[in-house]
């Protein structure tokens, strides 16, 4: 599904990657673990042509190393739901969903709303007044309705309380049964992430340390508390 | 004073405040979707009378075509500084922006006086010769003109804006280039719509101020430079408060120039400007430099 081949990447002259390559099977969800800094965000930021990279990307085979940012989000490949939701705060909720899609797919808000009904009643006030989760729910809704083939995750639970959390996972999986995707998840949160992914990536200093197994709970629980300092039980 | 000479200096202070108006809304679209502070609005504004004016002793061409090209003439100049120009100057870093649009300026300036030769020109009246009073002051057409389409090119702004894809990518790019990228929207694309929609406005702008005054290369700068005010003071990634403080502009300076006559003019905009920025609120002025 996504592939990325020897990817490096630099914000000025500072490098982030140092060749990155790993793959996404169809129909998988796979997560990037790593501590802060780590070079998760880079990754998403290189698979959304935001960032100079060198290297090699394929989406189902094709190369879009070379494809500029929007036409990879305008094909209705890829979505991605960025760190800190990247919501515009002063926009309407239902702007917020439907910016890019120039009036196109009425048909499909509909039933996103009906997958979100907090949205719903309150689709025309403004995001910035809804709490963290309302907005963690704007911006999967915002990706659901591109129907993308491919949806990436930077760190959803980031900053939302755990009940809320949870909620956003629950979300996720129902989504997931639901609309025929793959699943790109960034998560700190081992925890949380093992519990949803089929395999797992551990990044560390812009490269990819380990590939895990879900089932592998015990190489993770010790990664929970050594390499990454989180408690694995959480 | 009496009654009927308040109405006619506001009536004249709103035409002049409405002129820089026109010039401001161009400066205030690009600069919230670039970034940049376009310097060469108003000598790409003049381009669109220069070829209007041309046009018709050249080609025959009966005065309202030509106008509308000229218009177009405006918007495409914009459209090819931005794609040629600022796309490319952006990425090497902050403050090219502002010598490339001071270079177009220039650029622009003496392509014209090449061409028109460092003389002056009258342009067209454009309805300055139909008078009429009402209760008691005097109108003329194109005084009418000049406010009718501040009125309209800001309907249609608010229209496109708030009611089209269009308008909707447009304030998303205002709001995070990177963001909007994400969704799938050609920002590079919507930032040309918006420096050839500037142009154009610019050009209706131009047009207007050249049936007013004497038609050569420098013509707009006076207009540019309050517009300039209005926009640094109200805020450039504001719109109501830099407008109205644009048309502001317009009536104190109307009313000064009654009081003290034509030589105060310059002094009581610069004054006023240092008067606001002294008197006004603390807060205001936190609130200005917190902005990106
Ligand atoms: N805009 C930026 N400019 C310069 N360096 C950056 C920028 N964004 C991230 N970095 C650096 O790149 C590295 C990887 O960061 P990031 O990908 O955000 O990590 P993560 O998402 O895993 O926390 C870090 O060392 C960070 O300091
Ligand atoms: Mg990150």
């Amino acid at each position: 599904m996504i592939e990325l081949e020897d990817v490096k990447a630099w914000y000025g002259a500072s490098q982030a990657l140092f060749g990155v390559t790993f793959r996404v099977k169809p129909g998988e969800l796979v997560a990037l673990v790593g501590v802060n800094g780590a070079g998760k965000t880079t990754i998403v930021r290189v698979i959304s042509g935001l960032v100079r990279s060198s290297g090699q990307i394929r989406l189902d085979g094709r190369d879009i190393t070379a494809t500029p940012a929007h036409q990879r989000f305008r094909q209705g490949d890829i979505a991605v739901v960025l760190e800190g939701r990247g919501m515009l705060p002063e926009l309407t909720v239902i702007e917020n969903i439907v910016i890019g899609l120039d009036g196109r797919h009425k048909d499909r808000l509909d039933e996103v709303l009906e997958l979100f009904p907090v949205l719903r009643a309150r689709h025309s006030e403004r995001v910035s007044n809804l709490s963290g989760g309302e907005q963690q729910m704007v911006a999967l809704a915002r990706a659901i309705v591109r129907r993308p083939r491919l949806l990436i995750l930077d760190e959803p639970s980031l900053g939302l309380a755990p009940l809320v959390v949870n909620e956003v996972y629950a979300t996720l999986e129902k989504l997931r049964a639901q609309f025929d995707m793959t699943i790109l998840l960034i998560e700190q949160n081992i925890a949380m992430s093992r519990k949803v992914a089929d395999r797992l990536y551990l990044v560390r200093s812009g490269r990819i340390a380990r590939e895990l197994d879900a089932t592998d709970v015990n190489a993770l629980e010790s990664l929970s508390q050594s390499a990454l300092g989180i408690d694995g039980n959480r | 004073m009496t009654l009927d000479t308040a109405l006619q200096l506001t009536i004249g202070g709103l035409v002049s405040g409405s002129l820089y108006g026109l010039v401001l809304i161009g400066i205030l679209l690009i600069y919230r979707v670039s970034r940049v502070v376009n310097f060469a609005h108003g000598q790409i504004g003049m381009v669109a009378a220069m070829c209007a004016f041309f046009l018709v002793p050249y080609f025959g061409l009966p005065i309202a075509v030509a106008l509308g090209l000229g218009l177009a003439v405006a918007a495409l100049v914009s459209y090819l500084v931005d794609i040629l120009v600022i796309s490319r100057v952006a990425k090497i870093g902050s403050g090219f922006d502002l010598i490339a649009t001071l270079g177009v300026m220039m650029f622009l300036t003496a392509i014209v006086e090449l061409v028109a030769s460092p003389k002056s020109f009258k342009f067209f009246s454009l309805g300055a010769q139909i008078e009429f009073t009402f209760l008691g002051v005097y109108f003329n057409a194109n005084d009418l003109t000049v406010i009718v389409t501040l009125a309209v090119v800001l309907g249609l702004l608010a229209l496109v804006l708030n009611k089209t894809g269009l308008g909707l990518s447009i304030r998303a790019v205002a709001i995070s280039p990177e963001i909007a990228r994400t969704t799938g929207v050609n920002v590079q694309a919507v930032r040309a719509m918006v420096w050839a929609a500037g142009g154009a406005i610019a050009g209706v702008a131009a047009i207007l101020i050249a049936s007013k005054v004497t038609l050569n290369a420098f013509y707009m700068a006076p207009f540019l430079v309050k517009a300039f005010v209005a926009g640094i003071v109200g805020g450039l990634d504001r719109f109501v408060r830099p407008m109205a403080i644009a048309v502001g502009l317009g009536l104190l300076e109307s009313w000064v120039v009654y009081w003290l006559g034509a030589d105060a003019r310059i002094p009581a905009v610069f004054l006023l400007i240092i008067a606001v920025l002294g008197v006004l609120p603390s807060k205001y002025l936190q609130d200005l430099e917190q902005r990106p």
